[in-house]
């Protein structure tokens, strides 16, 4: 608990004004949305960092240490800097200057455009906020109050969004400056995808809880919130949105048959069934792919063309990256010095002779890789033990089913991250943050409710 | 260390929400040096001094006073032809010098010399392509805009030779589209479209300078075949295909079109129908990439005081900072109302 009811309640009330920010903020991607999310988020860590409670897992300890590191990093990436950025009428120059070149760096950008302070604000404010639902999530009631809140903010995106697409329903806000596919209130249709992918977790994750209360009624409701997400995130223009939401049936289905089968009967039962199953549901696709196979070719042809095209491109952007990565492998080229490096080598590598278009990107469509090429190695390694820490927690909290379903929801979304930018994207971030936390407490032991 | 981390965190959040809302930016920055220019090109100090000091970052601040009293020595034609080729070829920016080779060039051209415009004009291409087609681009449309206006066979041709220095722009387009509205210019586009090596060697403009050529007829074309052959043409400004009503984003194109094709009936249907509440809401997929587009037509089409309303449709911000600096120039004379937040 808490020390106070007043904490606990502010705690709680800023979490709720977090999920309707990140639901409806323009994902973060415009400057005073982006502000209001990152700030609020530091407000609940600020609250909760001067609560007497504090979580014992190794994760919340070791996230401390990383916000401090960052913070440290960060203010000597913004200082240290070696490529200014220059303004002109009809573009912008990469001017580099002097630097200590064993410190680390970074690319010198207005605060509006991204630079290392930014970086340091969205990243410090998501890892703020995953320290503070360690601490949160102590308590069961603010646990299951945060997963409602978000389950329905998420769902009511997935509704907004559908209309928008089939009815023509306005834009949120009336307008972007953007040529890139919005979507709902996302300004990234893929970003949206992934969002509501982990929206359907949240929600699949409740209705499971609701079913062993036995409130079927709620239980439905959440399950049609999920499948809500799902059919959203699945008409997002996202290919990898919806192949990582089909992804995300394909594991929860065959697992929540498993458990429903071992429940009534036995482990045994279960593993025989499901294997059964498999087999059948594998022979009907075989057949129906088979003997549809034409029909299916002329119907999925574009979809392949599309994934396709968008692979080809994305390796191009990674090859690229591994080459700035490799200029700076340590400390990286800074926080957010992706969006110039990257532009300025797809700028460099165009072939002005066939007057192909300049083009330009904000990320390297990696997260992985986009961190990598942003805090280096050093980066690389806090990340990589902080996974290692989540999931080594995870496994020691003996987690039940919607633990299982939350984990897996935020384990889809890191895998998406892979080939795409939603951790990028402080909306994505800071939801994902939450619901890692969440399924380290779903746990009725871990809880202190029982 | 959790407590400090969370105090360093709320200090930051604070430093960073007064440069948030600050709307000052580079762009803005940029936007007032051009006013600056603009006001010493016409003798207005005390707007110089006052965009002058409200320039934030010092590396900003105007600084071409070399340039601008040569330019303006030659516009005003108070200059020494003896001495003024030294004092350009002191001028260390190539696409500077470019720019008053060119202003030289057409005031001889207007003089008769023809040998010194020829001349003259050949140094400001050899200039301007020493430059980074990226930097010219600017300076390049000013030229082309001088020889354009000079409706002369020679200096028309060489506008189109100029256009072509940059790389992509969608000025660029606007620049091609225009020339359709310039009788030797469309001549000279149409020889180049004869040349099988030129078509197929600058495959970019060719599509535009066959547009430049369909508008110089515009006043017998259906409207059917005015929106045949724009179906496409919006594309290059900002449209997203998330607009539904894409069809109706070439708007001000085919407004401009009729401008320059001399169809000024057709020219105000296309404007109103460009500017309409119903337009304006459908295009707001893309609003501020519309507004820029719509914009920089209508300054082209002399239409300036519906581009600012245009903008001021726009909130305030960095976005709209951005919007600004980009079409400034277009803006004769610009409205210092503009740049006043």
């Amino acid at each position: 608990m808490l020390p106070s009811q007043h904490n606990f309640y502010l705690g709680l009330l800023l979490m709720f004004l977090e999920s309707i920010l990140c639901t409806w903020g323009l994902s973060g991607t415009d400057n005073i949305f982006s502000y209001f999310i990152s700030l609020n988020a530091i407000l609940i860590y600020c609250v909760t960092a001067y609560s007497k409670e504090s979580s014992n897992l190794l994760l919340h300890r070791f996230l401390k240490y990383v916000l401090f590191f960052l913070i440290i990093i960060c203010f000597i990436q913004y200082f240290n800097y070696n490529i200014k950025i220059d303004t002109f009428e009809g573009y912008t120059d990469l001017k580099y200057v002097d630097f200590v070149k064993w410190l680390p760096t970074s690319v010198l950008g207005e605060y509006y455009k991204g630079n290392a302070l930014k970086s340091l604000f969205e990243i410090g404010a998501t890892i703020g906020i995953a320290i503070a639902s360690l601490t949160m999530f102590c308590n069961q009631k603010a646990l299951r109050c945060v997963l409602i809140f978000l389950g329905v903010n998420t769902a009511l995106m997935g509704i907004y969004a559908i209309i928008q697409d089939e009815l023509d329903f306005p834009i949120i806000y009336n307008y972007f400056y953007t040529t890139a596919s919005f979507y709902g209130s996302f300004p990234l249709s893929n970003a949206a995808g992934a969002f509501l992918n982990i929206g359907c977790a949240i929600n699949f994750s409740l209705a499971v809880g609701m079913l062993k209360k036995r409130k079927f009624f709620f239980s439905v409701l959440w399950f049609s919130f999920a499948l809500i997400c799902s059919v959203s995130s699945y008409m997002s223009q996202s290919e990898g949105a919806r192949l990582f939401c089909i992804f995300f049936w394909l594991i929860v289905l065959p697992l929540s048959f498993y458990k429903v089968v071992s429940k009534f009967y036995s482990k045994t039962t279960a593993t025989i069934s499901i294997l059964m199953a498999a087999f059948l549901v594998g022979l009907v696709a075989y057949l129906f792919i088979n003997s549809n196979a034409e029909t299916l070719v002329k119907k999925y042809e574009n979809v392949a063309k599309n994934l396709n095209e968008s692979a080809s491109s994305r390796f191009f952007m990674y090859k690229l990256s591994s080459d700035i990565i490799s200029k700076n492998p340590i400390f990286g080229s800074g926080g957010k010095s992706c969006q110039y490096l990257l532009t300025e080598e797809m700028i460099k590598s165009r072939d002005s002779n066939k007057g192909s278009l300049a083009s330009s990107t904000y990320h390297a469509h990696s997260d992985p890789l986009e961190y990598l090429m942003e805090f280096g190695i050093v980066g690389a390694f806090f990340i990589c033990l902080s996974m290692a820490f989540w999931i080594w927690n995870f496994y020691k909290s003996s987690p039940d089913f919607e633990s299982w379903i939350l984990f897996i929801g935020a384990l889809i979304c890191l895998l998406h991250s892979c080939f795409d930018m939603h951790l990028h994207i402080l909306s994505t971030m800071i939801v994902f943050a939450v619901v890692a936390s969440a399924c380290l407490f779903t746990a009725p032991k871990q809880g202190t409710l029982k | 260390m959790n407590k400090v981390c969370a105090i360093v965190m709320l200090i930051l959040a604070l430093v960073i929400g007064r440069i948030t809302f600050d709307n000052n930016d580079d762009n803005l920055n940029v936007a007032r040096g051009i006013l600056c220019e603009k006001a010493l090109l016409s003798g207005d100090l005390q707007t110089f001094k006052a965009q002058n000091n409200r320039i934030s970052n010092q590396h900003l601040k105007f600084a071409n006073f070399d340039y601008i009293n040569i330019k303006k020595a030659i516009l005003t034609k108070q200059y020494d032809s003896a001495t003024v080729e030294s004092e350009i070829a002191k001028v260390a920016d190539f696409g500077q010098r470019a720019v008053l080779w060119a202003l030289l060039a057409t005031n001889e051209y207007k003089k008769g010399n023809i040998n010194k415009y020829n001349n003259y004009i050949v140094r400001s291409y050899s200039d301007i392509k020493s430059e980074n087609p990226v930097v010219a681009e600017q300076y390049c449309y000013e030229i082309v805009e001088n020889l354009v206006n000079l409706d002369e066979k020679l200096p028309q041709e060489h506008a189109v030779d100029f256009v072509q220095i940059p790389y992509y722009s969608n000025t660029q387009v606007l620049h091609i589209l225009g020339m359709g509205g310039k009788r030797f210019c469309v001549q000279k586009i149409s020889r180049l479209l004869n040349d099988k090596q030129f078509v197929a060697e600058n495959k970019r403009f060719v599509r535009y300078m066959q547009r430049a050529v369909f508008i110089s007829k515009i006043k017998d074309a259906s409207d059917a075949d005015i929106n045949r052959w724009f179906l496409y043409s919006a594309i290059e400004f900002s449209m997203t295909w998330k607009i539904r009503n894409w069809n109706n984003y070439k708007l001000p194109l085919l407004a401009y079109a009729c401008y320059v094709g001399g169809d000024l009936e057709r020219y105000k249907f296309y404007r109103d129908k460009s500017v309409s509440a119903q337009q304006l809401k459908d295009m707001s997929a893309s609003y501020f990439g519309y507004v820029e587009y719509a914009a920089k037509i209508f300054c082209l089409t002399n239409d300036t005081k519906l581009a600012q309303k245009l903008l001021g449709t726009l909130p305030d911000g960095h976005p709209k900072n951005l919007v600004i600096k980009n079409l400034l120039r277009f803006f004769e004379p610009i409205p210092t109302t503009l740049i006043e937040n």
